[in-house]
């Protein structure tokens, strides 16, 4: 067990918050797009968190074994709701009613989601910052 | 006159207080002086350590109380050295005087 | 002639805290890390209790007699492993997450202090005894 441990488990935390932060923004970007490659307006893209074995520590004492991971991320999935639905013969991918399909991505909802990412990001710096202080001062012992 | 004087404080100093008799002007003074920063260091020691003890165990939090309490014991040791010190520098002085 | 001891119970036990505390700043890292991992379980560290068990002094074995004299514990400290608790999520709703991130930061900054004293009051104990083994130089 070591302190680096610590160090290594936050930064799983910040990469994965990271990538959750990206999509977040994917989905803002793309709340208008009606048009995509594969044919349809834009859907939303979720990321899903799993914590990891620990596959960094090897020699994880037993006790400790389990109770310590950090986390990834397992997939970017995309949500499969059903598009939101306006009328608005005008637009140029109006159908025959006049419908047009939008990306079924809620404003709100994104920034919630993005809020509470910035928030577990900032928490797992702090985190950060706690082990390498507690480092820090150990070496300070004797001096 | 004076040396025998002052040979007779040191053997004050080197036998217990409760034995000496020697009627030296204020002799049994210093002695009795070490003997208690002596007790008071050992006390200091004790009640840091157990500050310590109690803060880390999660009987009580008070940051402070450990932190005066380590320089205390701190301060009253490093007196206790000095006061040793100091004996034992007058001790050889002495002992290198001439008679 | 008893033996000399010159690291006393006291920076023993301040050396197992460390160990016990930085154990504890990886479980709380990893609750922190998981707040949002569907399904975690998040952990506790429990050594204070098992650390006061073992400074108490053994039954029928010599008291203090004198406030000045050293307490004499059982000290076994070498013992003293901590013991990890599970603490599943109780609300039985959502996605089964059981990390409150708030309580996790307030452990975090508590043990941190923690551990920072212990460093600070076992590097003033070792300063004081090269103190005098220096001879108060």
């Amino acid at each position: 067990m070591d302190i680096f441990d610590a160090l290594k488990i936050s930064s799983s935390a910040l990469a994965a918050q990271q990538v959750r932060l990206n999509t977040i923004s994917s989905n803002l970007a793309n709340i208008e797009t009606t048009r995509t490659p594969g044919g349809g307006p834009y859907r939303k893209r979720e990321v899903v968190f799993r914590s990891t074995g620990s596959p960094f520590a090897k020699k994880l004492e037993q006790s400790l074994k389990g109770a310590v991971q950090g986390v990834e991320v397992a997939a970017i999935q995309i949500n499969n709701a059903p598009p939101r639905v306006i009328y608005d013969p005008s637009h140029p991918d109006a159908d025959e009613a006049g419908q047009v399909l939008l990306p079924n991505v809620n404003l709100l909802d994104e920034m919630v989601d993005m809020t509470s990412a910035t928030r577990a990001y900032e928490a797992n710096v702090t985190a950060i910052k706690a082990a390498k202080r507690m480092a820090l001062k150990a070496l300070e012992i004797g001096r | 006159m004076s040396d025998i004087t002052l040979l007779s404080h040191l053997r004050q100093i080197s036998t217990p207080p409760a034995q000496s008799g020697a009627p030296a002007q204020g002799g049994g003074g210093f002695a009795k002086a070490l003997g208690e920063a002596l007790a008071s260091v050992n006390s200091a020691q004790a009640e840091a350590d157990l500050a310590v003890e109690q803060l880390q165990t999660g009987e009580s939090r008070n940051l402070h109380e450990v932190m005066i309490a380590m320089e205390k014991a701190d301060i009253s040791l490093k007196l206790a050295v000095q006061m040793r010190n100091k004996v034992l520098e007058a001790y050889q002085e002495i002992m290198r005087m001439q008679v | 002639m008893p033996k000399l001891e010159l690291f006393d119970q006291s920076i023993r036990l301040l050396e197992k805290t460390l160990d016990m505390r930085q154990r504890n700043q990886e479980i709380i890292s990893s609750n922190i890390a998981n707040a949002e991992t569907p399904g975690y379980t998040p952990s506790r560290l429990e050594f204070e209790e098992q650390l006061r068990q073992a400074l108490k002094p053994l039954p029928g074995a010599p008291a203090a007699t004198h406030p000045a004299h050293f307490p004499i514990g059982s000290g076994d400290l070498s013992g003293v492993r901590g013991t990890v608790i599970r603490e599943p999520d109780t609300l039985g709703f959502g996605d089964r997450n059981g990390v409150d991130l708030e309580r996790e930061m307030i452990a975090m900054a508590e043990n941190q202090l923690l551990y920072e004293t212990a460093t600070q009051v076992i590097s003033k104990k070792l300063g004081l005894l090269k103190y005098v083994a220096q001879n108060g130089q």
